[in-house]
């Protein structure tokens, strides 16, 4: 088992008044899977996967991911678990502007213990596999918007991670770029990879093996 | 790592061009100013300090109960030394010595024998003087240096000019000068004197020579000869204070005078005195000035602050993707504060381009000869401030940064931040504060300076040259030549210089009136208490001294040939009569110096002590001999030139060729006595300068970036009707409350150093209502221009550009 959600609970107080974004979630997930989550706008899906990525905390609840207790993790061990095993894809890409393609690929790598030569040799291979070789040089505002989520992607997947966690992927892409980004998703769990993802479209969903449906911060 | 930092880094200023020059020019004068004041501080520092027994090197000076307190003077009795060596086992050495100053402008005149005349600064020393100070000679030996009563030892270039070479041991050197002309034997030549030494000298004489003519030396009654002791190793200089505190009592039963004994490297610093106590001195101004330096610095500083934490929106996606990616906020925290201080370092650069090339001009105003040189100390000096500023500018946008939450950076969402509004906000008013106060203060010290120049001193300085005696033939003739000028010699020279056309009026005196005079208590007069002992100046000149000065009587007479016995009479102004309380002074008779005086005048206050002290009582005395033989002259306005060389030629006629005429202007004089506040007041005005211009450019990039985030606001009001005036408005009034709110800080604080720095005047200006709302009119005009010119610009911009920004 890759992670595993037992009764978490979230929520803000809010004029008096708790509003709960995630209500007794229960959710474990195997290795290899590929999930979709979806609901309306507000239903706690990307509070869902933020909390999967340890990049939000809960309230309630315990959280195990690869027999860690991450609800009893300090910070510092959150960041080195989700460094090590979690990929993130944005909607927005959230490429950094300043730096080239071949740059942002390489930017994770700076935070792990990788040799120079090595990081080269990921970043180049990293390129090659997405077929972006002739792009490394440019700047993300030098692209389209899929070929930037595409190095979103290649940069999720640099650090050989277990998990990826996808919000919204193609939320600003049009369809056939969006497919596109989907045919590489399903193709990444084929070799492996867990993915989740959340989205508002039934068809990308159908990529998926599972889908999740909130509502509310429940699921339903 | 660090390439890919390096490189956000570049790009992001590459971007961000207007920020990052703020930044760095702001800095670089901020350093800038930091530099000078420490190479100019360091210099200070150095003064004296190169003496290698500088730390047992002591002075004994000493403490005079007056009416008006305990007064410090550095004049102390001739036989002090000796005595001390003798009787304190504790006391190596010890030397007494009587530096030029004393001589009140007498001039020494040198030569090898021949005509040509060279005037010197001379001091008396005792025989171990060499040994105690490091002055070290390049021809003879320091145990010995002046073995004989007419040995004396010349610095290089003396004897270089009198003898063509630097070895003049053995060689003849003439004196000429009333007292102490004679032959004297080089026994010594001394390299050189530092620049960083407060004693300027061409030659020592011996002592003993001074003590052998003149008895006041050898007496314990007389107080002129400064005094310097060699403590042994290990002694602790407050134990020795206590020792010799009442000393003088062996002495002299009925002496009040109590001494005090000061590190001799410590005064040039610290060389003021209340109280019989050290209180400070010219370390003040140091201490000033680095006061100043640091405000700038940190001004600077803000910049960086406020324009790192206003412009953190443009940042939060790079850290939300960073810390998404795994990276910790050490990591971030390392990466701002290096990137503040890479900044500080380009900016420290270019202060080092800006102090090379205005060294000149500062010290030109700072009156010095400093240089940059890069010594290892100087070096870790730059580095070290590099850093520091680096870290003080970088550390607090850098916890803010690296605090940022990732989901918040993600979200590319400022949580809004109260705290850190009102920190900038404060910020600003302080920047704004400290410049007000500088402007103040500027004016206050220029006002009071002007005054100061302008004062009426009751005698007029303009149009008035004097200068000393030349050598007279017949002074030659007397192998070594004493005697000066004889009265006749005066009287005549005096009749000469009164022939020459566009000469007004000419005299012969001996003090300046520039706050160089002598005082005594050896003045009594009918109704004296004899517990209480009135302080004097005096004044000696000859006929026509108070007509040429233009100095108003006010009853009685001056001077006059038409009169005998003038020299039994005596001269007051109103101060004196005042503090003698004598009614209708004329024709009563006072004691001076054990000699009855008729009252013939009493003339108007004058000044001539600087404007801190209130008018001193002078006595003027009639004298016509060598001992007031300076001669003073007061001249037609226009054609000045002309006369002086008639003058120039008069003096070349009476007196021996070898000695040309040296002539000062009075008004010149007045000005010198005042020229390290003029310095002050330079300097500060330029600070203030600087200080206004980075405060501005800060507000300028605040101004630059509110307009920026605020872009859709105004949209959403022009669209609703809101005028481009209303927004101008709106947008420059969140500033100028800043700076009135720095106006309400700074007033009272630069009242109240204005008012500080006033008092130690006696005579001063008003405090003005209009300076203070100079100064604050000036703050809201600068900021006003720096803000209202990024508020129109964005008043002005097409509300469908920004909203269609989404």
């Amino acid at each position: 088992m890759l992670l595993q959600l037992n009764n978490i609970f979230k929520w803000v107080n809010s004029g008096g008044q708790r509003i709960f974004l995630l209500k007794d979630i229960n959710l474990s997930i195997e290795e290899g899977e590929f999930i979709s989550v979806m609901g309306p706008s507000g239903s706690g899906k990307s509070t869902l996967l933020n909390v999967i990525g340890m990049l939000d905390t809960f309230d309630e609840g315990e959280y195990n991911f690869l027999h860690e207790s991450v609800h009893t993790l300090k910070e510092k061990h959150r960041s080195n678990l989700y460094k090590e095993y979690i990929g993130f894809v944005f909607q927005a890409y959230h490429l950094l502007d300043d730096l080239t393609v071949q740059e942002n690929l390489e930017m994770p790598l700076l935070y792990k213990k990788y040799k120079g030569s090595e990081r080269k040799a990921m970043v180049a291979d990293m390129l090659d596999r997405f077929n972006i070789v002739g792009k490394k040089d440019l700047f993300p505002a030098q692209l389209s918007g899929g070929q930037q989520q595409l190095v979103g992607v290649a940069r999720a997947l640099i650090s050989k991670p277990k998990l990826i966690l996808a919000d919204e992927p193609t939320g600003n892409l049009n369809s056939k770029q969006g497919e596109e980004i989907m045919e590489l998703f399903k193709q990444l769990n084929n070799d492996g990879v867990t993915i989740i993802q959340v989205t508002h479209s039934e068809k990308n969903a159908e990529y998926g093996s599972r889908i999740i449906n909130l509502l509310d911060g429940r699921m339903v | 790592m660090i390439k890919h930092n390096l490189l956000l880094f570049l790009r992001n200023i590459k971007k961000n061009r207007t920020t990052f020059s703020i930044n760095v020019i702001g800095m670089s004068i901020g350093l800038a100013s930091v530099l000078f004041i420490a190479i100019w501080a360091m210099n200070e520092l150095s003064v004296d300090r190169f003496h290698k027994k500088g730390d047992r090197l002591v002075q004994i000076l000493q403490n005079l109960p007056t009416p008006n307190g305990i007064e410090t003077e550095d004049a102390t009795q001739g036989p002090l030394a000796k005595a001390l060596l003798n009787e304190f086992p504790e006391v190596e050495e010890s030397t007494a010595v009587l530096h030029n100053s004393w001589f009140e402008g007498e001039k020494f005149l040198f030569s090898d024998g021949t005509e040509q005349f060279f005037n010197s600064e001379v001091q008396f020393a005792g025989t171990s003087y060499f040994n105690m100070f490091s002055f070290p000679l390049v021809y003879g030996n320091p145990d010995s240096a002046l073995p004989q009563k007419n040995s004396v030892v010349v610095s290089e270039a003396l004897a270089k000019k009198l003898f063509q070479t630097t070895n003049a041991i053995g060689k003849t050197l003439v004196c000429l000068h009333d007292e102490f002309g004679g032959n004297y034997t080089i026994s010594g030549v001394f390299k050189e004197l530092p620049k960083n030494s407060s004693e300027k000298f061409d030659a020592v004489f011996n002592f003993e020579a001074l003590a052998a003519y003149d008895e006041d030396f050898r007496e314990w009654n007389n107080s002129d000869a400064h005094t310097y002791v060699l403590l042994a190793e290990g002694t602790s200089l407050v134990e020795f204070n206590t020792k010799i505190k009442n000393f003088l009592k062996s002495r002299d039963e009925n002496a009040s005078e109590t001494y005090l004994a000061q590190l001799y490297s410590e005064r040039y610093l610290y060389g003021k005195y209340e109280n019989g106590k050290v209180v400070g001195g010219r370390v003040q101004y140091t201490q000033l000035f680095a006061i100043i330096a640091l405000l700038i610095l940190i001004i600077a500083c803000v910049n960086f602050v406020n324009l790192s934490t206003a412009r953190a929106s443009t940042r939060t996606k790079e850290i939300g993707v960073k810390k998404s990616m795994g990276a910790e906020r050490r990591g971030l925290l390392v990466q701002f504060t290096i990137e503040s201080m890479v900044t500080s370092g380009v900016a420290m650069l270019l202060a080092l381009v800006i102090v090379r090339l205005l060294l000149p001009q500062f010290n030109y105003i700072a009156g010095r000869e400093l240089t940059m040189s890069f010594n290892s100390s100087l070096i870790l000096g730059i580095v070290s401030i590099t850093l520091f500023t680096g870290f003080v500018a970088g550390i607090y946008p850098a916890l803010y940064l690296s605090g940022l939450s990732t989901l918040a950076g993600l979200k590319g969402k400022l949580t809004q931040n109260l705290s850190g509004d009102f920190a900038r906000k404060g910020l600003v008013v302080f920047q704004f504060a400290v410049s007000i106060l500088l402007i103040v203060s500027v004016l206050i010290v220029y006002k009071q300076m002007d005054f100061v120049q302008n004062k009426n001193l009751g005698f007029n300085r303009e149009n008035v040259v004097w200068f000393n005696s030349g050598v007279m033939e017949t002074n030659l003739s007397q192998n070594g030549g004493s005697g000066g000028m004889s009265t006749e010699d005066i009287e005549s020279f005096v009749d000469i210089l009164n022939t020459i056309p566009g000469v007004v009026n000419a005299s012969n005196f001996r003090h300046t009136m520039m706050s160089d005079f002598g005082t005594t208590t050896g003045l009594s007069w009918p109704g004296k208490d004899a517990q209480i002992d009135g302080l004097f100046a005096q004044i000696a000149g000859g006929h026509n001294f108070i007509e040429t000065m233009q100095i108003e009587l006010k009853e009685g007479r001056t001077y006059s040939k038409n009169y005998n016995g003038e020299n039994e009479k005596i001269i007051f102004n109103e101060a004196a009569i005042e503090q003698m309380g004598i009614l209708d002074p004329i024709g009563k008779t006072v004691n001076l110096w054990g000699e009855d005086k008729q009252i013939i005048g009493v003339v108007e206050n004058f000044h001539i002590d600087k404007l801190y002290s209130s008018v001193m009582p002078v006595f003027m005395t009639l004298s016509n001999s060598n001992f007031a033989s300076n001669f003073i002259i007061r001249i037609e306005p226009g054609n000045q030139n002309g006369t002086l060389d008639r003058i120039r030629r008069a003096y070349r006629d009476y007196f021996v060729s070898g000695a040309p005429l040296e002539f000062s202007f009075l008004s010149e004089d007045y000005d010198t006595l005042y020229r390290a506040e003029t310095r002050v007041a330079t300097l500060s005005k330029f600070f203030a300068a600087i200080a206004t211009t980075i405060s501005c450019l800060g507000l300028f990039g605040l101004a630059v970036f509110t307009a920026q985030r605020r872009k859709k606001e105004i949209s959403i009001r022009k669209v609703l009707g809101q005028s481009a005036t209303q927004v101008v408005m709106m947008l420059s009034g969140k500033f100028l409350k800043l700076v009135f709110i720095s106006i309400l800080v700074a007033l009272p604080i630069a009242y109240l150093l204005a008012t500080n720095w006033l008092s130690q005047f006696a005579y001063r200006i008003e405090l003005h209502v209009g300076y203070f709302i100079g100064a604050g009119t000036t703050a809201v005009l600068v900021a006003l221009l720096t803000v209202g010119s990024q508020a129109v610009n964005a008043a002005n911009k097409n509300p469908v550009h920004a909203l269609k920004d989404e």
